[in-house]
């Protein structure tokens, strides 16, 4: 599978020396932006200048796990492409269970969830650093 | 007849007129004494902690004031129990000597206390419905996961195991 990047809008407080901080991610359907139909500026895109001074960070669409938690798999997560009107490349981090039923699966576990977002605050890379 | 009580001003005994000091001189005054405190402040550990601890606090206060959506993904604001809860969890890092590296807002609707010390990272984070997790871990090691009851005794336990990860 050819390596996509998911890219994702960012503040500097959620970075703590060189750690992203699971804080900062949440369930259910993380939005992000793909890298296939887009480039890393567009998630900052507003007609307001509201994000100016934010970063971008991304992970690959290769980093979501498709067997978690590792060691007692029930879950598995993939990038779901959902465009919005305003923003094609606009994609969401879904989840379901094994074995798999298509559909989203919100993990009933507050702690699955935790893990998860933890897991994926290891794999963050910063694409355009922040100011603010 | 009561007689009000004054301290006698003798020949070496004198009020620094300086203290009378207006425009430059008084900034300039202000400027100095200010600077003295920060200097005892910071001399003294204690009160360098205190002021620290004040901080933290006014912190996870100053978290509830955020609006709704303020991470512009639909996160939402924290709320009453993630703050009582963040409390608590400052008194009883307070106990145990040990201080966060940064107070966050949590994308899922509360307050998280973070930990950093090289690559270790942990933190406990305080959920809107009332629910208390921790989590840490070293580097690209798998993350370890901290469950509370969201009691005293049970926090003190997830803060005990997390100072031992950060402390090394």
């Amino acid at each position: 599978m050819p390596e996509e990047r998911l890219f994702r809008r960012y503040r500097r407080e959620d970075y703590l020396g060189n750690q992203f901080s699971g804080l900062g991610f949440a369930f259910p359907k993380q939005s992000v932006n793909r890298g296939k139909y887009s480039n890393p500026e567009d998630v900052l895109f507003s007609n307001t200048d509201e994000f100016e001074g934010w970063g971008v960070l991304y992970f690959r669409a290769q980093d979501l796990p498709l067997r978690f938690p590792p060691d007692v798999a029930q879950y598995t997560f993939y990038p779901r492409h959902v465009p919005d009107d305003e923003m094609y490349p606009h994609s969401e981090v879904w989840c379901d269970r094994l074995p798999q039923t298509g559909a989203y699966v919100e993990p009933a576990s507050k702690s699955v969830r935790k893990l998860f977002r933890a897991f994926m605050s290891q794999r963050v890379r910063v694409e355009i650093e922040a100011a603010v | 007849m009561p007689v009000a009580y004054e301290n006698p001003i003798g020949q070496d005994q004198f009020v620094p007129a300086e203290n009378n000091a207006v425009g430059e001189a008084g900034q300039e005054l202000t400027k100095r004494i200010k600077d003295d405190l920060i200097t005892i402040v910071l001399g003294s550990i204690y009160r360098y902690a205190q002021a620290r601890r004040n901080q933290n606090r006014r912190r996870v206060y100053a978290l509830a004031r955020l609006p709704q959506n303020w991470d512009s993904y639909g996160a939402p604001a924290p709320n009453g129990t993630s703050v009582a809860n963040a409390i608590l969890v400052l008194n009883l890092l307070e106990s145990l000597n040990f201080d966060p590296t940064r107070i966050l807002p949590s994308a899922e609707g509360g307050i998280g206390i973070c930990f950093v010390q090289g690559d270790r990272y942990a933190d406990i984070e305080c959920s809107n419905e009332g629910e208390v997790l921790g989590i840490y871990y070293a580097g690209a090691q798998m993350p370890a996961l901290l469950e509370t009851d969201a009691t005293g005794a049970s926090i003190s336990a997830a803060l005990e195991r997390i100072r031992n990860h950060i402390r090394g």
